[in-house]
């Protein structure tokens, strides 16, 4: 009996430190697998993710997409005029636009303002269809095609519509992408 | 809070360690505590490396997310004006293929037909026909020509198999119905959608519509 209990005593005891070394040791090698595991998966994400967004095509191609957004919005907003609203309409195209076209725009006289109201027409601008052309990040400057639709609304008579081609000039600044040249594609000038 | 108060703790805690009457209690005490211990130390370094871990692969799998974003989205997909020769292939071949079919002279029909046949695909064809047929009626009876040139072109999608396109033509007619005064020219803005297929090495017109 007495030794049954010594050797009851004794045998957890240093049964349950081997036991507990062993399984020590165990659940470490464990542990350092798994971080290694982790670490390697870290590395490799960390790495697609640095590489992706230091990509220059997907930096470039979300830059075209930009450029085609603003610039559509822009050519909406510089082919629609109201006679009623002239002062405000030009405030939006000079918002719209950078460099020479601004200062062209800028420079609209009282005469050709009071000519605008007086033709009592609105002019609507839809962009039909749109492409970029070129894009030149270090410059900032890009060019795209642009299919717009104009509708002329005259009081008193039944709004006529015309498509025409336009090519535009994008100019990168501080307030995201202006215009700075919108001009016809003229026909047949082989 | 009172210097006294920690006084009264540290007393207290002073006298509750006495009562630890005997050395063999005193020693079972310290190798319980020490088994606990060094029980927690052996295991202290794996969870540690566990919680590392699990935090690794957090901000991993967040940077993975983050990545497949970026390379999956929309923009990324598109490859117009990206891949600048690619771009650059598709436009020449639709500009080629568009002016081809649109021109068309009345004594060399076939050249039109076969170019049509050979470059449009599906409802660019039939769109086509639909286009054309007046012209064919009327081209042998007023000897009319069609010169057609595409003089902007300009991609809006681009993928390995498919490409999307904005094209602007100058079309110009003649006709010629037996000479004299009755000779007339015109010229024509025209713009199309164009869709384009790649079949093999030569990329097909599938779709024209009018923006």
């Amino acid at each position: 009996m007495a030794s049954e209990i010594a050797s009851d005593v004794d045998a957890p005891e240093t049964g349950d430190t081997a036991d507990s070394r062993r399984g020590r040791n165990g659940f470490l090698a464990v542990a350092i697998a798994i971080l290694a595991f982790a670490a390697v998966f870290v590395g490799w994400a960390g790495w697609s993710w640095i590489s992706a967004s230091n990509d220059d095509s997907l930096e470039y191609a979300s830059a075209r997409d930009e450029v085609l957004r603003a610039g559509r919005q822009h050519v909406i907003e510089l082919t629609t005029l109201d006679h009623d609203n002239v002062d405000k309409g030009i405030a939006r195209w000079l918002a719209s636009s950078t460099g020479a076209l601004r200062d062209e725009l800028a420079s609209t006289d009282a005469k050709t303002k009071k000519s605008l109201r007086e033709a009592k027409t609105v002019a609507n601008g839809k962009v039909l269809d749109a492409a970029v052309t070129e894009l030149d990040l270090d410059a900032g400057t890009a060019t795209m095609l642009a299919s717009v639709e104009i509708t002329v609304s005259e009081q008193g008579s039944e709004p006529t519509s015309q498509r025409n081609r336009f090519t535009v000039q994008l100019a990168r600044t501080d307030g995201g992408w202006k215009l700075s040249a919108l001009d016809q594609v003229p026909v047949g000038n082989s | 809070m009172s210097s006294t108060e920690a006084e009264a703790v540290a007393n207290e805690a002073d006298v509750a360690e006495p009562p630890a009457d005997g050395t063999t209690e005193a020693d079972r005490s310290t190798v319980d505590g020490g088994w606990v211990r060094s029980a927690w130390r052996g295991r202290r370094l794996p969870v540690l490396l566990i919680v590392v871990a699990v935090l690794l692969t957090g901000f991993g799998a967040w940077s993975t997310v983050r990545a497949y974003a970026l390379r999956s989205s929309e923009s990324a997909d598109n490859q117009a004006l990206v891949d600048a020769e690619a771009t650059a292939e598709v436009n020449a071949a639709v500009s080629n293929s568009l002016n081809k079919v649109f021109s068309y002279s009345f004594d060399k029909t076939e050249a039109t037909e076969q170019a049509a046949k050979n470059g449009l695909r599906g409802q660019a064809l039939e769109t086509y026909n639909a286009l054309f047929d007046q012209v064919r009626e009327l081209a042998p009876k007023q000897r009319i020509m069609v010169t057609t040139r595409v003089v902007r072109s300009g991609m809006k999608t681009l993928t390995d198999d498919r490409a999307r396109l904005l094209v602007f033509l100058d079309q110009s007619a003649s006709r010629a119905d037996g000479g004299g005064g009755n000779d007339s020219n015109s010229s024509a803005a025209a713009q199309l959608s164009v869709t384009a297929e790649r079949h093999g090495d030569s990329w097909l017109i599938t779709e024209i519509d009018l923006p």
